[in-house]
């Protein structure tokens, strides 16, 4: 990797190199028991290099022959455009411990038996239901070069597990997922599947409800959805370009004061911490939203330095939709751990202030709209009917809508003390550590 | 690398029920253009293989893009499938394949010199730009790809196929003080550069779109009679019954296998739907599958009757179901798994006019941003008119619509003649339960459909 580097440096005027090796332990339970054991181990870089003013970038796995591959970039960055900003510099950097050594030596076998112990909890409160169970440990070591002086690596190690649960009924499915995403080791999965088991047990009651302008609270996956329609007005890419409805409001109160939001790359339970971003920018913890200020915006180098501001930290090349890091995607911008911070009320007490109304678990389809305005829309996947302050059953074919900065300025009633670690696509995707969050009048469509 | 691959296979199949392996070289080229700039401009070399054992009915995998590790992955994957294996390894039988299978391209991009390329790319992108003052942001994004790989398998099997993969999406964005709106065009193939060329007429009315959706409202939440164009038709077909096809779901549940049971009425009789993997030229055109398994063109619905579903060989072979050819892989790091290639809801006899006429109070949703799928699921369209005493009317924003397996397919009551195959540019995403993957190259097609009784979201 050194090598293909310094054969960079000599062709280019500058030079950029992303190294990533990892190897993700996969342990799948289906249908009750384990189905399959996998190891996904792949290493390569991604490159970016500057010749006359021009960028030009490549990846590959295969460095072979690295002579070849740097003068096929040097010839590429001859038909790009100029870059319009600069690789990071070198900087003091934070020390985050990532990688907890117990994690590290658990064997599969002790994993597998966390996994059958939760499976077992919710199949003795429900004989009948399939449980399904995804464990994956990944391991990352990543390595940011840039012929600017940045020169450092990181190990990042975490575990992720999502018990799933399907039960059919005639024609009534229900379907629920719960997520443990950590960076230490797991000493049990039980609270993930007496929750998951509680739920079932209400999931399996259908209610009928009225649709129309509703109380919600939004659990913590439900929540990381709708926040979508929040993140990308904060994309300093968007907010240069004046596409963001935020791009205006920096110092302005945007949201209730009740409310702020955290990138916190220094989280120590969070798995998206990181010392520095994929860029080599050194990272820092940050208040997007501070009691209901908007403070910060976040980017990558290219679009922070286009609207002229410092380099967040905020540059990541990550899959689509998960949070494996890859070489294999471009830069750019994202949150690292996303934390909102908590109210003071339990959720219990938080339902009891809501009455009646809809307490959403997991929506489908927001993510596939066009979020920048802050407008969003989805089907409510997993969503309870609250009656008399308690939850009393699902409802289904339901649908939720509305504006974030609307709803989330306007309309809050209050936010629960509990938090938990969550994602976006029903829990499975980022690094959320969020409250639930309760709201007035939000638009219900349904039957 | 067919000698090493046969190598590791003879040398571990006694210990294995099945054990296969793939090796994958691929060459891609990106192109991302966003307003007046070239974002990205890039290339990628990539070798990476798998090998997968089946042992007493576990699964071990492992994948890796250091090939000197080839012998060790297989005594792992062995490991694995033993730690795995408590039962017994059920896969469908299927024919022995040897076959060297080149890739028939009409016009390959890798004759067509990036210098060109961009060329071209900027032309369009200038358009954009230049539509109207109110366009605030254009969007391209191109890639192609084109794959080398070789299979086999402890049964005899032995392939080396190639593949060529091309996508590209464009996007208009108009702004004003009411905020922006984008509209897309989006295109692709397995067969022809010549995809991407031609585009400006349905760019010009990308662009006219996003610029007349500024000062459209809101839609009004509700319960509607939904005619949806071929474009959203195919989204919907891909999300309302191609991802519940897919037969992972369902071959190990006995109860959701009952519901699903071959037979079953789940649509309405005008209803036919296919997933094809043999539709030369499109994007989800597939020779042979990740488990070296031919392609097939596979009926999932005939008059309304469930007929078939898309299968691994071992979902196959537990449901005493025929392979079907669909076990996909978005790359080599990935085990294969059901998965959808070209799914077309097949024509029917009605005309627009037709579906439109006596809806009192409708909506016509049209283009795909894409879609989502459970038992619920979303799909939500680039723009919609309302339709008003058969006729229709204003522009509308934010049609997002939802429905349910059990009930939208049998609530659909007309199906239109003008089938058009549709290629996006970008690709199919699936976790649930596994690891996600994507973008997994797919293609749908579809006429005009109606549905009756369809949830959008709004105030």
């Amino acid at each position: 990797m050194r090598d293909l580097f310094n054969r960079l440096i000599k062709l280019t005027d500058h030079a950029e190199l992303f190294g990533l090796d990892s190897t993700i332990d996969l342990i799948g339970f289906e249908n009750n028991r384990l189905k399959s054991l996998n190891t996904l181990a792949s290493r390569g870089v991604a490159i970016r290099a500057i010749s006359k003013n021009r960028m030009g970038q490549a990846y590959a796995s295969d460095l072979r022959d690295p002579d070849t591959l740097a003068a096929r970039v040097a010839e590429l960055a001859t038909l790009g455009d100029p870059p319009e900003f600069d690789f990071a510099p070198a900087a003091p950097l934070t020390h985050v411990p990532l990688v907890d050594p117990a994690l590290e030596s658990m064997s599969i076998e002790s994993l597998t038996t966390l996994a059958q112990e939760a499976i077992d909890t919710v199949r003795q409160s429900d004989p009948a239901a399939l449980v399904h169970f995804l464990g994956e440990r990944t391991l990352e070591r990543i390595t940011v070069m840039t012929s600017t002086g940045a020169d450092y690596a990181y190990d990042r190690l975490y575990f992720t597990g999502a018990l799933s649960v399907e039960r059919v009924e005639g024609r009534n499915i229900v379907q629920l997922a719960k997520y443990h995403k950590g960076i230490r080791c797991p000493r049990s999965l039980e609270p993930l599947a007496r929750d998951i088991a509680a739920d079932l047990a209400l999931a399996r009651q259908t209610r009928p409800f009225n649709p129309g302008k509703l109380d919600v609270i939004f659990a913590p996956a439900a929540l990381a959805d709708v926040l979508m329609a929040f993140t990308g007005g904060i994309d300093a890419e968007m907010v240069a370009r004046k596409v963001s409805p935020l791009h205006d409001k920096l110092g302005q109160s945007i949201l209730d004061p009740r409310i702020t939001i955290l990138d916190d790359p220094f989280h120590p339970d969070g798995i998206f911490s990181a010392p520095f971003d994929d860029e080599g920018t050194v990272t820092r913890r940050k208040a997007i939203v501070e009691r209901g200020v908007l403070k910060e915006f976040i980017g990558d180098r290219k679009s922070c330095t286009r609207l002229g501001i410092a380099p967040t930290g905020n540059g990541f090349r990550l899959t689509p939709f998960d949070l494996y890091k890859t070489y294999s995607q471009g830069i750019s911008a994202d949150t690292t751990n996303l934390v909102i911070e908590p109210g003071t009320t339990p959720v219990d007490e938080l339902r009891s202030k809501v009455g009646s109304g809809i307490e959403v678990h997991q929506i489908n389809g927001i993510l596939l709209g066009d979020l920048i305005s802050g407008d969003f829309s989805g089907s409510l996947e997993v969503a309870y009917r609250i009656d008399g302050g308690q939850r009393v059953g699902r409802i289904k074919d339901a649908m939720i809508s509305g504006n974030f900065f609307d709803i989330f300025r306007n309309q809050l009633i209050d936010l629960s003390s509990e938090r938990s670690w969550s994602g976006t696509f029903g829990g499975c995707s980022g690094a959320f550590l969020l409250p639930y969050i309760a709201l007035e009048g939000i638009d219900i469509a349904g039957a | 690398m067919k000698n090493r691959i046969a190598d590791i296979i003879s040398k571990y199949k006694k210990q294995c029920d099945l054990i296969e392996i793939r090796v994958e070289e691929f060459n891609r080229t990106e192109i991302a253009i966003r307003g007046p700039r070239i974002e990205m401009l890039r290339e990628a070399q990539e070798l990476g293989g798998a090998i997968r054992v089946y042992l007493k009915g576990g699964m071990g995998f492992m994948s890796f893009n250091d090939l000197s590790v080839m012998d060790s992955a297989a005594r792992k994957a062995i490991d694995q499938a033993r730690i795995a294996g408590r039962s017994r390894t059920v896969l469908a039988d299927v024919p022995v394949v040897r076959d060297d299978y080149r890739a028939p391209i009409d016009r390959d991009p890798r004759d067509v010199p990036l210098p060109k390329k961009l060329e071209i790319l900027k032309q369009y992108n200038d358009m954009i730009l230049n539509y109207d003052s109110r366009i605030i942001l254009s969007s391209i994004r191109y890639r192609d790809e084109f794959k080398v790989s070789w299979f086999a398998n402890s049964e005899g099997s032995d392939i080396r196929q190639e593949r060529l993969d091309i996508g590209c999406n464009f996007a208009a964005r108009a702004g004003d003080a009411s905020g922006s709106q984008m509209a897309h065009v989006g295109t692709g193939s397995s067969r022809s550069f010549d995809v991407v060329m031609h585009r400006e007429d349905e760019l010009r009315e990308a662009c006219g779109r996003a610029v007349e959706l500024l000062g459209a409202p809101t839609i009004r939440g509700g319960k509607y009679t939904v005619v949806i164009d071929p474009h959203l038709a195919g989204t919907f077909v891909h999300e309302a019954f191609g991802h519940s096809s897919e037969a992972e779901k369902v071959y190990e549940n006995e109860h959701l296998a009952e519901l699903m049971k071959i037979g079953a009425a789940f649509g309405s009789p005008v209803l036919n739907i296919y997933d094809s993997g043999i539709t030369e030229g499109s994007r989800g055109f597939v020779k042979y599958d990740e488990e070296g398994v031919a392609a097939r063109h596979t009926e999932l619905i005939r008059d309304g009757i469930l007929v078939g579903r898309l299968h691994t060989r071992e979902t196959a072979g537990k449901m005493k179901e025929a392979a079907t050819g669909s076990a996909r892989a978005v790359d080599y790091r990935y085990p294969p798994v059901p998965r959808m290639r070209n799914t077309c809801i097949a024509p029917g006899r009605s005309t627009l006019d037709e579906m439109l006429d006596g809806i009192e109070l409708g909506v016509y949703a049209a283009d795909a941003l894409g879609g989502q799928s459970e038992e619920m699921f979303t799909f939500t369209a680039g723009y919609g008119r309302m339709i008003r005493k058969g006729k229709l009317c204003e522009l509308v924003k934010n049609v997002t619509l939802s429905g349910n397996l059990f009930t939208t397919l049998k609530d659909i009551d007309m199906v239109g003649s003008d089938f058009r195959q549709l290629e996006s540019g970008g690709g199919c995403g699936k976790g649930g339960g596994r690891l996600f993957q994507f973008p997994l190259p797919t293609g749908t097609g579809a006429p005009h459909i109606r549905i009756q009784n369809v949830v959008i979201g709004g105030n």
